[in-house]
């Protein structure tokens, strides 16, 4: 289904009314974002649909800055005469908040471009026919019954985002990205006993086209899902303590976004969520001073990584996307920025990070990418593994939370292999490993190489007031972290 | 974008007259909302929205298929309402196929406040004033929000069905921290009506606990008993009924399941002080008398004295187990006590005042453990009296073992949790033995 297509020079006309309206109405800066979320999502359970659906969300926004105060107002009705409204009505807003603000916004300078961007993908998954894709579903599905499961639950979820980006400093912008999520969850039941095991798959979102589900090897996730989810009733309960565990890029990936890529957004830092997401205990201070993990630990930005869900060609402060370091041989040397934040640290330029999720929602500061660079020697998970004595290697994501300022942090996964003089000898149950970032990150002796390196990833990284939220990928090669405090959540239910 | 009654009728009118489906379902929903934020002392974002939001579902046989848009020019609905019978006509046979309800009767919804509608710029910005200036003279840094908006929505199938309701919604909040980053304190209220928002009264309250809980002191981790203040108590309450779900139960992979087989309606779970009901219509808490389908949602007890009284059920799952439909919770509403949050520290000898909890996700749904931190405030209660500040805590707890082990509960006031949303939320302050903190947090 498509929404109704305007002509580009309609378009552009009026941008530019947007523009010519908010410099007459005292805007020193100004921009209009016009976009289309089109969205396909479709859900199953065993033989049944759930659902599936297609969603169109369009509409356009107008941000200014009057006298040093935002302005932004935005609507689902495109027009002239509504264009002209809420022009009128963002320059309203900024002189009428003005009270309120005590210090002006600068932002630092940026060239324009006129310029068009587009995900590489092979494959339009809305191109692709919808009962392909419920069969699909249902085959994985029925895979899991009959292996054993008694629910097998699967979805698909295609988004694709276009934008139009035009700037009181002459850029023209358009952009076209993809992203997609496909998975499963599967729950074996023991009716006598009332217990249950579950188990997801070890699928991630990613910024691609339908490739990604043509090319993941689903009917062995399945396989390894139902058999591992059967382990899991006679698993041995781990015994909380202190040990080595070798982290999955299917696990790692939440760790970096958490304790990594969150407090290193430097609106974070200077105290901008601090009424919602929290601050960072990575202030400016620790800038350049901070040892914040070990040699092994390389954290690299990129909004221009390959099938990343941050990646685009320019953010929505119409900013070219780029790469840069976080974390380079354990040091803090790096933030993620904005136009407006890049300001607060004296730093020349934003290095684009700037993003928001809807027309309707004012672009605040966003994580990019955050990976974790792969080690430069040769090493193997099964290289880590032998070399392992006592440990458990932890695969998928489960459970997860941090605290405000990004200290204290607790996760589980999916499963957990104990590993006995460098081999995997079965699986444990009922773990979470639980530390403080910068005491975790330091414990860090291992990193596997490039030949393991996955990405994993968030379609719904979660910020800002209105909430908002984002897309975002971390890659990563299995590390090893030592004497790591497990914890077993059966224990921890029963204190 | 708002419309009235008759205005949303005429469209959703305009819009069933394409459907050549066997049956459809429809939903307008719209709204116009308004918000500014405040970080550092002052302004940083803020904005208006407007906008109106078709869903249609086409029911082809037992085959259904969805589409929503909100871009109306042109022949835009005619060619979506196409859109949602090619998909339906795609799509296999749903065995759960629940055909459309006929025309219902609902309560008249109590959600709105034309206060809150006829909110202007200047005084929106003025009610942040003085907060900020409170912060400011108590060499504070606040950061805040608010946030006014009306919305509605309307439903129309073809069987007749047709449901409308108008909400409106202000909330508020700020956080106070301290310049030496050792102390921070927030407060919250939501509200259908602007004008019980009295931002004055809670910037006073925020710098006064911000005050209080500077340079907090290291104690062990372990059990205590603790105070949770309503917005922590939202937070506990609302993450169990989450869970309170009969189908899962039913099927054997819920807390709430029975080993052997059913669920656990009719048991005592929870301490016998305990009761929690939802009501649409209750001005204390109130929300929308219908659910997405339009199935009326009246008063449903969920918590009776400790006995588990009710869990949401779905039509589909409501027939197939010749049980009642039970639409879920609209809002969530507790009997509280009589004492104020000052009255219970003063009735206790030794605890934790917590004022709310922070990142809560689920660790084990098996045992609805828990796991978040504390947050912005949290102080040690010794002989009756606030003896100081404490520094925060993990925490790894389920919100059944603390409704089980309520000593005591204060008067119920509204209640704003981290993780409840837009729901509407009545609750008291709760004293609760056991209370597991499971490690330290350094965060502030």
């Amino acid at each position: 289904m498509k929404q109704k297509t305007y002509d580009d020079d309609f378009i552009k006309k009026l941008a530019d009314l947007a523009i010519s309206l908010s410099k007459k109405n005292g805007a020193s800066y100004s921009d209009f974002r016009l976009s289309n979320f089109k969205s396909q999502r479709i859900s199953t359970r065993e033989n049944v649909i759930q659902g599936i659906s297609e969603n169109e969300n369009f509409g356009f926004s107008v941000r200014v800055l009057v006298d040093g105060a935002w302005g932004f107002a935005s609507s689902s009705t495109f027009n002239e005469a509504e264009v002209k409204r809420v022009t009128e009505l963002a320059c309203g807003i900024a002189k009428a908040n003005k009270v309120i603000q005590t210090r002006n916004v600068e932002l630092v300078a940026v060239p324009s471009y006129n310029d068009t961007w587009k995900t590489p993908i092979k494959k339009n998954p809305f191109d692709v026919s919808i009962d392909e894709k419920v069969n699909f579903l249902f085959n994985i599905n029925e895979k899991a019954k009959s292996l054993g499961a008694n629910y097998c639950s699967s979805f698909m979820w295609a988004v694709n985002e276009w934008k139009y980006f035009v700037s009181s400093e002459g850029s023209y912008i358009k952009q076209d990205l993809h992203r997609i999520w496909p998975g499963f969850d599967i729950t074996i039941i023991n009716k006598d006993t009332g217990e249950f095991e579950q188990r997801d798959s070890l699928t991630t979102p990613i910024g691609k086209g339908y490739e990604y589900v043509e090319e993941y090897d689903f009917m062995g996730d399945v396989e390894t899902a139902v058999e591992e989810t059967k382990m899991k009733f006679s698993a041995k309960p781990v015994e909380p303590g202190k040990k080595d565990i070798i982290l999955d890029p299917t696990n790692l990936w939440l760790t970096i976004h958490e304790s990594c890529g969150h407090p290193a957004e430097l609106d974070r830092a200077l105290g901008f969520e601090a009424n919602y997401a929290g601050t960072s205990f990575m202030t400016v201070d620790k800038l350049g001073k901070l040892q914040y993990g070990s040699e092994y630990i390389n954290l690299v930005a990129d909004r221009t990584q390959k099938d990343g869900l941050a990646t685009r060609g320019y953010d929505d402060d119409g900013v070219k996307t780029t790469k840069w370091d976080i974390i380079r041989k354990g040091l803090f040397v790096g933030y993620e920025t904005t136009r407006e934040m890049a300001s607060y640290i004296h730093e020349n330029e934003s290095n684009g990070c700037a993003y928001a999720d809807s027309w309707s929602h004012f672009p605040i500061q966003r994580m990019p990418n955050v990976s974790l660079e792969p080690g430069k020697k040769k090493l193997s998970l099964n290289d880590l593994i032998a070399d392992t004595e006592d440990g458990i290697y932890i695969v998928g994501s489960g459970s997860w939370s941090i605290d405000m300022q990004r200290y204290n942090f607790q996760f589980t996964g999916q499963a957990f292999h104990e590993i006995k003089n460098g081999k995997i000898v079965g699986l444990l149950k009922d773990v979470a490993y639980q530390g403080n970032t910068v005491g975790f990150w330091n414990s860090c002796d291992a990193v596997c190489d490039e030949s393991e390196y996955k990405l994993g990833g968030s379609f719904f990284c979660g910020k800002g007031e209105p909430s908002q939220v984002s897309p975002v990928s971390h890659g990563a090669s299995p590390a090893r972290f030592r004497k790591v405090n497990i914890l077993n959540t059966s224990k921890e239910a029963g204190q | 974008m708002i419309l009235n009654e008759s205005e949303a009728k005429k469209f959703l009118e305009k819009a069933l007259q394409y459907s050549k489906a066997d049956s459809i379902e429809l939903s307008l929903a719209g709204f116009n909302s308004y918000n500014l934020r405040f970080a550092l002392n002052s302004l940083s974002t803020n904005g208006n929205s407007d906008g109106l939001t078709l869903s249609i579902t086409s029911n082809i046989g037992k085959k259904s298929g969805s589409v929503s848009l909100n871009n109306f020019e042109g022949d835009s609905i005619k060619k979506a309402v196409e859109q949602s019978e090619h998909i339906a006509k795609l799509s296999p046979e749903n065995k759960e196929f629940m055909p459309p309800l006929e025309p219902q009767t609902y309560l008249q919804g109590v959600n709105f406040s034309e206060n809150t509608e006829k909110l202007e710029a200047g005084k929106r910005a003025n009610l942040l004033k003085t907060v900020i200036s409170e912060s400011e003279s108590t060499n504070l840094s606040s950061a805040g929000y608010i946030e006014d908006s009306v919305q509605f929505s309307a439903l129309l199938n073809s069987k007749g069905l047709f449901a409308y309701n108008l909400g409106s919604m202000a909330s508020f909040s700020c956080t106070a921290r301290t310049k030496d980053g050792t102390g921070s304190s927030r407060v919250q209220n939501q509200s259908i009506n602007v004008n019980n928002l009295d931002t004055s009264k809670l910037g006073k309250r925020v710098t006064k606990r911000a005050a209080m809980s500077i340079n907090p002191k290291e104690i062990k981790p372990g059990k205590y008993t603790v105070i949770l203040e309503p917005a922590a108590a939202a937070d506990m309450v609302a993450y169990c009924s989450y869970f309170m779900d009969a189908r899962s139960a039913d099927e054997g992979r819920s807390f709430f399941s029975k080993a052997g087989g059913g669920n656990k309606i009719g048991e005592k779970l929870v301490d016998e002080k305990i009761t929690i009901y939802s009501d649409p219509v209750d001005l204390k808490a109130p929300g929308v008398p219908f659910n997405d389908e339009g199935y009326p949602i009246t008063k449903t007890t969920w918590f009776e004295n400790g006995v588990l009284r009710n869990l949401a059920r779905g039509r589909y799952w409501a027939e197939k187990t010749s049980q009642p439909v039970v639409p879920f919770f609209t809002n969530i509403i507790m009997e509280g006590g009589t004492k104020t949050v000052d009255e219970l520290i003063a009735s206790t000898d030794y605890g934790i005042l917590v004022t709310r909890f922070w990142y809560i996700r689920t660790v084990d749904p098996r045992t609805v453990l828990l796991t978040g931190l504390t947050r912005d405030g949290i102080f040690e209660v010794s002989e009756g009296k606030i003896t100081g500040a404490v520094k925060n805590f993990r925490f790894n707890e389920s919100p059944v073992n603390v409704l089980q082990n309520v000593l005591e509960l204060g008067a119920a006031e509204n209640g704003v949790g981290s993780e409840t949303g837009d729901t509407q939320i009545f609750v008291p302050a709760m004293k609760v033995k056991d209370f597991y903190f499971s490690s330290l947090s350094d965060a502030i």
